[in-house]
């Protein structure tokens, strides 16, 4: 075999290293003992190797809910291999959000089914109860939050 | 003159920028972070694949939740991953706790304790 099939042979294997690994990560666990479910990603961009652009990300996007297990800075092939291409004026990076396996907060109690509302004479409502599909039931908590405004809360893992 | 006011220049604004600066949010309220947590380096190896200084435990450095964190590759990062041939790949980090308390690290431990200690000691 020729020194330079030889010398491709490397550089595939350590693309595919990059690609299977990821490149210039930087990683956060938010909680070690959670349980890791699926993992999300979004391509950041910035140019002129990387000097140009600054990404500011919201992770609560990701896990509808749920709690985030992980989360992770960095590239992986195609990046790379963009990068390469377009001579570093642009030079994507990626972002991985991994949720926490489980249900999320807001499938705890289940989806919202009905709504009974009980008001006095004059109209103002006085209790609110809060079926979902699961069967379960729930009072809620009636706050006023202006003139013939109200808020109904209730606790995402307290139904009865 | 003025190419070397304009070079000079450039290297100013390179020097004192940042590349690939990404920040993650968890929504929380952000405190400024703990010296030691400002900008720290985190060491990776080949092109960033291994991390030697990582992953953080963001709920042991951050006990009442973590606001934001934020990666980037200083100037000085980018010189040694540059004159090193991407075989020593730093990023600085940064981490933004939230709430008002953040776990102190084992040194302001010691320190907070000594305290305590001579303070007991002066009631005494």
């Amino acid at each position: 075999m020729s020194g330079s099939m030889k010398g491709m042979q490397r550089w595939l294997l350590l693309l595919l290293l990059i690609g299977q690994a990821g490149c210039y990560r930087a990683s956060f666990y938010t909680d070690p003992k959670l349980v890791r479910g699926l993992e999300h990603d979004e391509w950041t961009s910035f140019f002129v190797f990387g000097l140009v652009g600054t990404q500011v990300i919201d992770v609560r996007n990701f896990c509808e809910g749920k709690q985030i297990a992980e989360v992770k800075t960095g590239g992986n092939f195609a990046t790379a291999f963009v990068s390469a291409i377009t001579f570093g004026i642009y030079t994507p990076r990626k972002v991985y959000v991994t949720c926490a396996a489980g249900p999320g907060k807001s499938q705890q109690f289940g989806s919202l089914r009905k709504l009974q509302l009980d008001v006095d004479s004059a109209g103002q409502p006085t209790r609110a109860v809060i079926s979902t599909e699961a069967g379960r039931t729930q009072v809620a908590q009636i706050t006023p939050v202006g003139p013939d405004t109200y808020s109904i809360r209730y606790a995402s893992g307290g139904a009865r | 003159m003025n190419a070397i006011k304009a070079v000079g220049l450039v290297v100013l604004v390179i020097s004192s920028s940042a590349c690939f600066t990404t920040t993650l949010r968890s929504g929380k309220p952000a405190n400024a972070p703990r010296l030691e947590n400002d900008r720290r380096w985190h060491h990776g190896v080949i092109w960033g694949i291994a991390e030697l200084s990582g992953p953080y435990d963001l709920k042991k450095i951050c006990p009442n939740g973590w606001a934001e964190v934020t990666t980037e590759t200083s100037f000085l990062n980018g010189l040694l991953t540059s004159l090193t041939s991407s075989v020593y790949t730093p990023q600085s980090v940064t981490i933004r706790c939230s709430g008002e308390e953040a776990e102190p690290s084992e040194e302001a431990e010691e320190t907070e304790g000594e305290a305590a200690a001579e303070s007991g000691t002066r009631k005494l």
